[in-house]
């Protein structure tokens, strides 16, 4: 019994001291998440769209809430003749004269109905910080060629979509113009999802664009940011930065404990 | 203290952290029909009033509660629209019936449509909280709930001990399978009737057990009864007790007069027909099922002709059956975080096992008992047990049947009353995969596997969706 006691106590102490060693090395090696995600519309329901042409822009404004902003997914529909080109500017404001990332996609690699990824080195000090996506085209000539899928209402809270339509080439009048309401077209996931029934709204003023944002950020600042997140408007001990790290530490302890007891020969055979 | 109340201790701290991750990961109101639940107690227990409809489409809401749903992001989570001109000049009038039901397909828990006994207990304590913040008021609610999944727990713990009283090797695995279901422990933290369902109908397999294999005291008999009605009052999914509990009365019939065991598989046929008809006929004649605690039924709406199927019918239940592993697996919130579908094609393949791996076990140990290592005592449990988990499916899924529409889901947290025996048959179901030699490995690979898709629930899906 206490040599079993005395192996059970020095597997946990390996078991934590790997742990540690593995947190310790992410935490100073630099080591970053890569899974977070914010998802402002995804592709399991309903929307609506804008075309993207010559005479129209469209500008969408979001808020990073992590670092290491590394990927933004737009989700396009291209029935068109794919002759033309979109450029889609990432910059710190919709006015801003420079842009922090460019791309110039050909039409012809938009598949239809599927969110298009512009990935660019990650921004790590993008926690916190708005930004402003700026599309413009070249070559398409007509609306419904290209087009951006977007919600009906105002879904997504940390910004919004401007849909402006210019009448003519350098005329100063610029119009904007309220999304038209298209047919429902369901997503593919829709099946999957039977009970969802959102209800409409009548404020089709604030769109967003159907848009995601990815995260590869350095560990310490991802999970500051997360405990920023997780604490945000709490209250009790659920409002408290230390309760979390406490509350995840006793957890891996308490873990620990019970699989390394099962695991053990004295927990194999006694269970 | 001894080795193995060590292990349930450690068990029972796991339950209370592991809880009070899932009650802070899950900003207030993300739970299912949370909000409903809520403003029903708080009707109760702060305003002392009976929440009926009426009384809800008249009392306005707290002024706090539109703030709390913007500032967790509870509309975007969900992907809903936000409700519209709910702003500061008219909080003293709007009524949560308005603000909820214009954004969401849930109900609200109203008198005469929902039994409320969960409700009148909470509100005891609500009315101490009345001038606590809106969120402090909800963790607080939520803890109670945290009560309630921990005395399940031990519940659980003490069942297995019940059935077999020499090892704790199957309290470990049930308590461990429970613990750490992901949708469970997210249900059942929040303020809903799920947890105290879950822990009033393990209560009565304990019950059940201990009749069945200690003696029949009137007591356990008399507990058994009062735990059947408290379920019912608290919980319309903890209906598949009564036919568990006929099955019991049966199996304890049959052992008295020394009849042979052929008997009791066609009784338990015949009422699992009428459970399936009993169950389908009855949602349509109660009003979905609310009218077995309102007693308010309308007999007209009965229609047998659901039970015919058609290419439409097969391809609802087809879909309800996706829709119900999804849902008991992962699928959190307002129906709207889901965990990947990768995940869970490889959980459909390793439930398949499992439940051929159970198909062996009753065959070998309860159906044709040749060299089982079960004593008749305990075969009876676990037919007790496997009908119970039968009568709970029939029971979730009656509702599709009866409206020939998957509108109804179902949940997963539906089975969850049935989460003990479901735990107990799927961990027999899994050891059959061990041979002899490496049996002593069944329990340390089954913990390890839920508490790997825990974790990867917790790190991969819920902190990146709803805090991402």
């Amino acid at each position: 019994m206490f040599y079993c006691l005395k192996f059970m106590v020095k597997q946990y102490v390996v078991v934590l001291l790997v742990l540690l060693s593995v947190f310790v090395t992410a935490w100073f090696g630099g080591n970053r998440i890569f899974w977070f995600h914010s998802a402002a519309y995804e592709n399991l329901y309903e929307s609506n769209t804008v075309s993207l042409y010559n005479e129209s822009s469209l500008t969408q404004t979001f808020q990073a809430k992590y670092p290491g902003l590394s990927r933004i997914e737009i989700f396009f529909r291209n029935p068109g003749s794919n002759l033309g080109r979109v450029k889609i500017h990432l910059k710190q404001t919709c006015q801003s004269p420079s842009s922090l990332v460019s791309f110039d996609v050909p039409e012809s690699q938009i598949s239809a109905d599927q969110y298009y990824p512009l990935d660019f080195p990650p921004l790590d000090d993008s926690a916190g910080k708005e930004y402003c996506l700026v599309f413009e085209t070249a070559g398409i000539a007509t609306p419904n060629e290209l087009l951006v899928h977007t919600s009906h209402s105002d879904i997504y809270a940390g910004g919004e979509a401007q849909f402006v339509v210019t009448e003519g080439k350098n005329q100063p009048n610029s119009v904007i113009v309220p999304v038209p309401v298209s047919t429902v077209t369901p997503g593919k996931y829709i099946i999957w999802l039977p009970i969802i029934q959102q209800s409409r709204s009548s404020n089709a003023k604030n769109v967003d664009i159907a848009f995601q944002l990815y995260y590869d950020g350095p560990l310490s600042g991802t999970l500051s940011a997360l405990l920023d997140q997780l604490t945000a408007y709490k209250t009790f001990l659920f409002g408290q930065r230390w309760f979390y790290p406490l509350i995840a530490g006793m957890y891996v302890l308490a873990l620990v404990g019970l699989l390394v007891y099962v695991w053990s020969r004295e927990g194999r055979t006694e269970l | 203290m001894q080795k193995k109340s060590l292990i349930l201790a450690l068990i029972l701290l796991l339950t209370v952290i592991r809880g009070l991750i899932y009650i802070s990961i899950f900003p207030p109101w993300l739970a299912p029909d949370e909000p409903a639940h809520f403003e029903a107690i708080r009707i109760l227990g702060q305003l002392h009033q009976w929440p009926t409809a009426e009384v809800q489409q008249n009392t306005p809401m707290l002024p706090d509660m539109p703030d709390a749903f913007a500032n967790f992001r509870i509309w975007e989570i969900s992907r809903r629209f936000r409700p519209e001109g709910y702003d500061s000049s008219n909080r003293s009038t709007e009524t949560f019936a308005q603000y909820y039901l214009n954004a969401s397909r849930g109900g609200l828990v109203a008198a005469g449509q929902y039994p409320l006994l969960y409700h009148s207990a909470l509100s005891i304590i609500d009315a101490g909280i009345k001038s606590a913040d809106i969120i402090e008021q909800v963790y607080i609610l939520r803890l109670v709930s945290l009560v309630w999944v921990t005395l399940t727990i031990v519940l659980s713990w003490y069942f297995a001990r019940t059935v077999f009283p020499g090892t704790s090797r199957y309290g470990v695995a049930i308590s461990a399978f429970i613990l750490f279901l992901p949708m469970q422990m997210h249900v059942n933290t929040s303020i809903n009737t799920d947890a105290p369902g879950m822990f009033i109908a393990s209560l009565f397999f304990l019950l059940i057990a201990k009749i069945l294999i200690q003696r029949a005291s009137w007591q356990l008999i008399l507990a058994t009864l009062v735990s059947m009605i408290m379920a019912l009052l608290i919980k319309p999914t903890t209906l598949f007790i009564g036919p568990t509990f006929v099955t019991a009365i049966l199996i304890l019939f049959i052992r008295k007069m020394s009849w042979p065991r052929k008997y009791l598989w066609r009784a338990i046929a015949v009422l699992t027909l009428l459970v399936m008809v009993g169950s389908v006929t009855m949602f349509q004649a109660s009003n979905g099922g609310r009218g077995l605690a309102t007693l308010l039924f309308s007999p007209n709406s009965v229609n047998f002709g659901v039970f015919v199927p058609n290419q439409k019918s097969v391809e609802i239940y087809i879909l309800t059956i996706r829709w119900g592993f999804l849902a008991f697996w992962g699928l959190f919130g307002w129906a709207t975080i889901y965990s990947p579908f990768n995940w869970l094609r490889a959980l459909w393949v390793v439930c398949g096992l499992m439940s051929v791996g159970l198909a062996i076990f009753m065959w070998r140990n309860v159906v044709r008992p040749k060299a089982t290592a079960l004593t008749a005592f305990q075969q009876d449990v676990f037919v007790v047990l496997a009908a119970g988990a039968v009568f709970a499916l029939i029971g979730m899924y009656a509702p599709i049947v009866a409206t020939q529409s998957a509108a109804w889901g179902p949940a997963g947290r539906y089975f969850f009353p049935a989460l003990l025996p479901v735990a107990m048959l799927l961990f027999m179901g899994f050891e059959q995969f061990f041979p002899v030699r490496l049996d002593s490995l069944a329990l340390p690979v089954w913990v390890t596997l839920w508490v790997t898709y825990d974790t990867a629930v917790i790190l991969y899906v819920l902190l990146p969706e709803i805090y991402g």
